[in-house]
This record gives C-alpha cells, structure tokens and sequence, in this order.
C-alpha cells in the first residue's frame, strides 16, 4: 500500500535526508527497491523486475542499448545480476520509520523557520485564548498549530500551573523553547545565554519526556510518564516500534534468507510442480517449439511468434525477478500476473495505435477487456477518452485506490500551483493549446490558430518585426534602419557572383557596429497579407535540396526572406 | 509495464511540482504534462543558452511518452519553430542520441530536457537534419551561424 503513495525525495526538509531517501531508490522506476539486486561489474543496484525488463528491452531490439547498466552503460547480462539482501533489509527498515521520521524532522526544524517575533505574538495570542482560567494548559497548543498534525500533538498532557505559568509569560523567551526536541532546545538555549535567566533556570529543570520526546519540568515526569503511557499505546509513539518489527523485520528477515537459495525454496510454494524457465534463442526456434516450450510452463500458448516471445520474455523476467525478492510469490501468482501484464498490453495497443507493439491476438481476452471495461468509458467525457480510458483501466485493475488517489493529488497540487502562480499557469495552458492544435511542426501549414497565436504575439511586444509594411523592420538593438538596408542592397548584389567577396564580407569588414544579422530582407510585389508562417515556411526554411548548393558553394549566404510573388 | 510507466510519470510529475525552484536545473521551466487528463503527453519550456543565437528565446517542446516508458525512450520535438543543425526545420523532430539509440531506462524526463538545452549550445553538424544550419558551422562561418539562429530566436522565440 504504501509503495504507491507518492513519496518523494523532495518531502524532507534536510539535503541529507533527501539524498538518503533518493539512495534508496531504484534508478529506473524511483521507487524504493524492491527486491534489490547488485550488478556485479559496476556495483550499481536496481530493482530485479526493472533491471531485466530493461535488459530483455535491449535483447528484443526495443533500444538499441545492447546490454548496458542503465546507470554507467557498463556492458553486463543477466548473470551479473545478484540479489542484496543487505539493501532490501535497509529499504525495509526506512520505509517503516520513514512516517514518523518525517513527522520528528519537520517538527524539530520548526522553531529557526518561523521568525521569532510572529511566533512570540502567535503564543500571546494562544496563551490567551487557550488558558483556562483554572491554569492547567493545553502544551502543544503552538505546536500543533504552527507544525503540521503530528502524531503526538493531540496528546493532552496538564502540567500543574505553577511551573507552567511562569514558563509562558510573554515577556520571557519564546514558550516553544520549552517543549522541544533536545536539539532545538540547545537552540534556544545558547541564544538565551545572553538575555533572560530566568528561562535558562527553567530550562534545567526540564527532562525529555522517553515516550513523547517532549520536554517536561523533572518535578512532574512521573506524572506526565503515567500520563504517556496511558495514552501512548492507542496513539503512534510507542506503537509502531513495538508493531512492525514484528511483520515487517523478523518475519522478513527470516524469509529472506531461504530466497537465496533460489529454486530449492520456491519447491513448497508450487501446488503443481512447473519447471523453471530458462533463457531460449527465440530465432533458432520455430513456433512450434517455442509453444511446447511455453506449455511446459503452464503459460498460454495462443498469439504469434512475436507474442509468444515476449510472453517468454516477461515470464522469465517475473520469475527471475521473483527468485531475488525476499518473500518470493507462488509460481500462480506470478502466471496471473503475467496475464495481467499481457492485458495491459492489449489495452493500450488497441487504446493508442501509435504504439509499435503489435496487438496480441488473443481474440477471447481482448473481447472480455472491452466487455469489461466498457462501463468505466462511458464515465469519461469524451474529449478526455483517449488516455484516461487506459488510465483509468488500469488503475480499475492494478491499484485501484492507489493510483486513483496519486492522480487527485496531483491535481489538488497543480491547483494549488494555479492558485499561487495564476499568470505563469494561464500562459503554459496556452502554450500547451498550440503544441495541441498543431499535429506536425510543418510550417507551411499551420493550422490557422497557430499562426494567428504567433503573430498576435509578435506584433503585440513593440521591439519585434513587424510584418504589415512594405519592408520588414528590425527595431532594438539590430534596428539601425538605413544601416541595414543598404547592407542587405550590398548583400543582395554579392549573391550571384560567389565565394571570395562573400568570404571577405564574412570577415566582418563591412558589417555594422551594433552586429545586425545578415538579413536581407526584399520587400514584397504586392500588398498581400501572408501570414508569416508561409513567408519563412517558403522562403528561408532550409530544405533539403539546398544540401546540393551547399556542397558547391563554401560559403552560405546569409539567410534571405521573400515574399511570395504572384 | 503500463502501470509501472503510470506510477513513474506521476512520481516525475510530482518531482518536478514539489522541487524548489533555485534546486532545478537551469535550462528548462514548466516540465509539466500537457493536461490532467493525459499522463503521457508532457511539455516543456526550454531557455535559449547564453551566449548563442538562441540567447532570450524560449522554445516549446512537446514530448511524447510510450506506453513502455522508461524502458523506450520518449520521442521529442520542437513546437517553436528553430534553426539547429540537429532539429528537422519542418517537424521539428530532434536527433539526439540519447533519444534514440543510448537511451537508458535511468534518464527521466529532466534528464532529456537538460539534454535537448545541451544540444542547443552545442550542435552537432555532422549528423544534420537541417543541413543549411549545418552547413554554416561546417564552412566555419559561425557568424552566419549565429546570426541565422539569433534571426530564428527573435522571430519566433521571444517569451511573450
């Protein structure tokens, strides 16, 4: 459940933690390993499943990569691949403190993030409202405002009101210094070395509380102790360190250690004993004996030699990748999930036809995908139908919840990014509705909205070209008008007769001071509008059969622009 | 491979909203996709180097991510038009090795739009798909070069 969250390097505050957590993460797929394997020649670590799907990639042609490791392009096959224990275990145990661990550095970095005078008022104001007048208080009342919700926040803990009250004059140094982790104490401890004292004799008197990890006055830790304990248990403190080591540490580790000696542990999972796959030479083979070879395993024979192919392939890639995970899957299990796969294939080749794969031919399964999936199409408006159909397919059949709610997420975030950055969004939204309207990049048939969008926006900044005028100006630092006029006369007389001239005027001897490109622009017959996309799109675009004069001549000239004449 | 594909795309996509600005690298904005609706369609905002005819401009490329994303490699291409020796003048198409034949399943999408303001600043004109733009560095005549490119930028390319 929790690997498809959304966790990412980017949500600790700390550039070490950050680096830490993308350590631990598979270079292909930026997810934390699962079943980590270590390539032999570069040391480099993956993910079992990813790192032989990107190496059968290579095998089938896919990318020509031949087989390299992603990372170093170091060359390496399948028999460099070794499982790390080691790193599955370490991957293992961040990922259960990962939670909490997060929660503990963003409260400890707290206090040097928020400017201390807004804090000190924001505690006036909190001291007021929240202090009853009997005297005992809600401690975290600060905490839990300013942090995001920890864990711990709601604990109440009431402290008798005689320490606590001289602890919370608004005079004294700010309140926060008293509940908080040892580090931010020390905090505020050396800056208040200077000011008040009456803080730092306070500040003696506190402990760390074991459970909360917050600092109590030494005179009521027992009480706050019971107080702890009594509530702790339900609550996250103590809970998870007693829980998880027992499903996630021992029990793994234990696991772990038979899956090293691969298909001797596999033997109890297997109901039916289906033998091992091995690597095959599919272009020596003929259909027939790639179909035994695919019966022998228990997979589906049907579909052509292609498909039959990279069903071996993946199948062979799954139980491989199986054999390194520390909790290895039932042979069942993994044919299941080769036919999952398979579907997902299916779907999005008859989905996008852009997609190189060709279509699986299972005739049967592709009519029950449709079948199945058809009511979910008719949830999407149509515009949307495209993508989001295999989208939403396979988030139905994969991680329902999951991908569902990483999908929100993002765009709860994108939303909020509009929020705050409104101008910059609405210029990308436009940006984004040219590169939609416009198919190809040809030039000389834009679709009119393009073009109308670019010429807007070129005669709407004022140091642009204008196009409407019989001559086509430069303005700003190219604009020298005269200057450049008579340098495109002078270049337009140097066309025909070739390469010394130009050469010399290429040395520069002739070229104006402000460094104006060498256009030549001519004006136009007539007073025909074209819209500037045809102009270039005609005149200067390079095209191939220029390569010829290029060959001929050593030097080019520089690019000329004409309308077009009829 | 589709879900795996789909789970990456949001983890970039996620990446690239939540880093801070000052940590990204320089070169690109906006590395977003196109729209809510289509994980596999993304955008970016490429910055015109400096000190290069492309200097000021900002150039759209749309990218297209396959369905076997990150084991295939996305195919790219400009949507601002653009003079460069390795970008086709009508498609826009960029030939880029490591959109191509060296692609590795480690690049993300960052990793390719840094790439694509790299090749900007340092064209290759031995394999043009634009053979006047080549043609122009392979005589030498980088003022020509420059000139063409930097006519190319303040056509087109200017950020509005």
């Amino acid at each position: 459940m929790q690997a498809y969250e959304l966790e990412d390097p980017n949500d600790w505050p700390l550039h070490g933690l950050r680096d830490l957590d993308s350590h631990l993460r598979c270079g292909i797929c930026k997810e934390y390993f699962t079943a980590a394997v270590i390539v032999s020649e570069c040391r480099h670590h993956f993910c079992s499943l990813c790192l032989r799907r990107a190496l059968s990639a290579a095998y089938t042609g896919v990318a020509d990569t031949r087989t390299q490791c992603p990372s170093c392009r170091a060359p390496i096959d399948s028999q460099s691949i070794h499982p790390d224990p080691l790193l599955n275990e370490i991957v293992a145990s961040f990922r259960v403190c990962r939670p909490q661990l997060l929660t503990l550095v963003n409260r400890g970095l707290a206090p040097p993030e928020t400017p201390k005078p807004t804090t000190r008022k924001r505690n006036k104001r909190t001291h007021a409202a929240t202090s009853p007048p009997s005297g005992s208080r809600h401690r975290y009342a600060t905490r839990s405002r300013t942090k995001q919700q920890s864990p711990t926040a709601p604990v109440a803990i009431t402290v008798p009101s005689t320490d606590s009250e001289s602890d919370f004059q608004p005079d004294s140094a700010p309140p926060h210094s008293l509940h908080r982790t040892p580090t931010a104490r020390r905090h505020d401890g050396s800056s208040e070395q200077q000011g008040s004292r009456r803080v730092h004799e306070s500040d003696t008197d506190l402990s760390v509380c074991p459970i909360c990890q917050c600092a109590v006055p030494t005179s009521t830790i027992n009480r706050h102790l019971d107080a702890c304990l009594g509530i702790a248990p339900p609550s996250d403190a103590a809970s998870p360190v007693k829980k998880r080591p027992k499903t996630a540490g021992v029990a793994w580790l234990l696991s772990a250690k038979p899956s090293a000696s691969s298909t001797v542990s596999m033997a109890p999972h297997q109901p039916q004993s289906l033998p091992r796959p091995t690597k095959l030479v599919y272009s020596i083979m003929t259909d027939k004996q790639l179909r035994k070879a695919l019966k022998d395993l228990g997979l589906s024979t049907q579909g052509d030699k292609a498909a039959l192919q990279r069903r071996h392939t993946e199948y062979l890639n799954l139980y491989l990748a199986n054999e390194d995970a520390p909790n290895p899957k039932p042979i069942h299990r993994l044919i299941q999930d080769l036919q999952h796969w398979e579907k997902s294939l299916t779907l999005t080749a008859s989905s996008t036809s852009s997609t190189p794969t060709p279509q699986l031919n299972v005739a049967s399964s592709k009519a029950h995908d449709n079948a199945r999936h058809h009511p979910s199409r008719s949830r999407i408006p149509s515009s949307q139908r495209s993508q989001s159909t295999t989208l939403s397919d396979q988030s139905e059949r994969d991680e329902p919840d999951q991908v569902r709610r990483m999908i929100a997420e993002l765009k709860a975030q994108r939303e909020r990014q509009r929020q705050s950055k409104p101008q910059a969004q609405k210029s990308l939204t436009n940006a984004s509705a040219i590169s939609a309207d416009a198919p190809n990049h040809s030039l000389a048939k834009q679709p009119a909205s393009t073009a109308g969008n670019v010429s807007q926006s070129t005669s709407a900044k004022p140091t642009g070209l204008s196009v409407g005028g019989p001559l086509i100006e430069l303005s700003g630092p190219t604009s020298d008008q005269t200057n450049f006029t008579e340098y495109s006369d002078h270049f337009d007389g140097l066309e025909d007769e070739d390469i010394p001239i130009l050469d010399a005027w290429a040395s520069g001897s002739e070229r104006p001071a402000g460094g104006a490109p060498p256009l030549s622009l001519s004006s136009p017959a007539t007073q025909q509008q074209p819209n500037q996309y045809d102009v270039i799109g005609q005149a200067s675009l390079p095209n191939l059969d220029h390569d010829a004069r290029l060959a001929s001549t050593d030097a080019t000239p520089p690019i000329t622009l004409h309308y077009p004449e009829d | 491979m589709h879900g795996s594909a789909v789970r990456r795309l949001l983890k970039e996509a996620q990446n690239y909203q939540t880093a801070n600005p000052s940590d990204c690298a320089q070169g690109f904005r906006r590395l977003a996709p196109q729209s809510d609706s289509d994980l596999f369609a993304w955008a970016c905002i490429i910055d015109g180097p400096d000190d290069t005819g492309y200097q000021g401009g900002a150039f759209q490329v749309a990218i297209a991510v396959p369905d076997t994303y990150p084991m295939q490699p996305p195919t790219c291409r400009f949507v601002t038009p653009i003079c460069h020796p390795n970008v086709h003048p009508k498609t826009g198409e960029i030939c880029l090795d490591i959109l191509k034949t060296a692609w590795s399943p480690a690049w993300t999408l960052k990793a390719v739009c840094l790439a694509i303001h790299l090749l900007l600043s340092s064209p290759e004109p031995s394999s043009p798909l634009n053979c006047d733009a080549a043609g122009l560095l392979r005589t030498g005549d980088t003022l020509g070069y420059q000139s063409l490119t930097h006519m190319y930028t303040q056509l087109y390319a200017l950020p509005q």
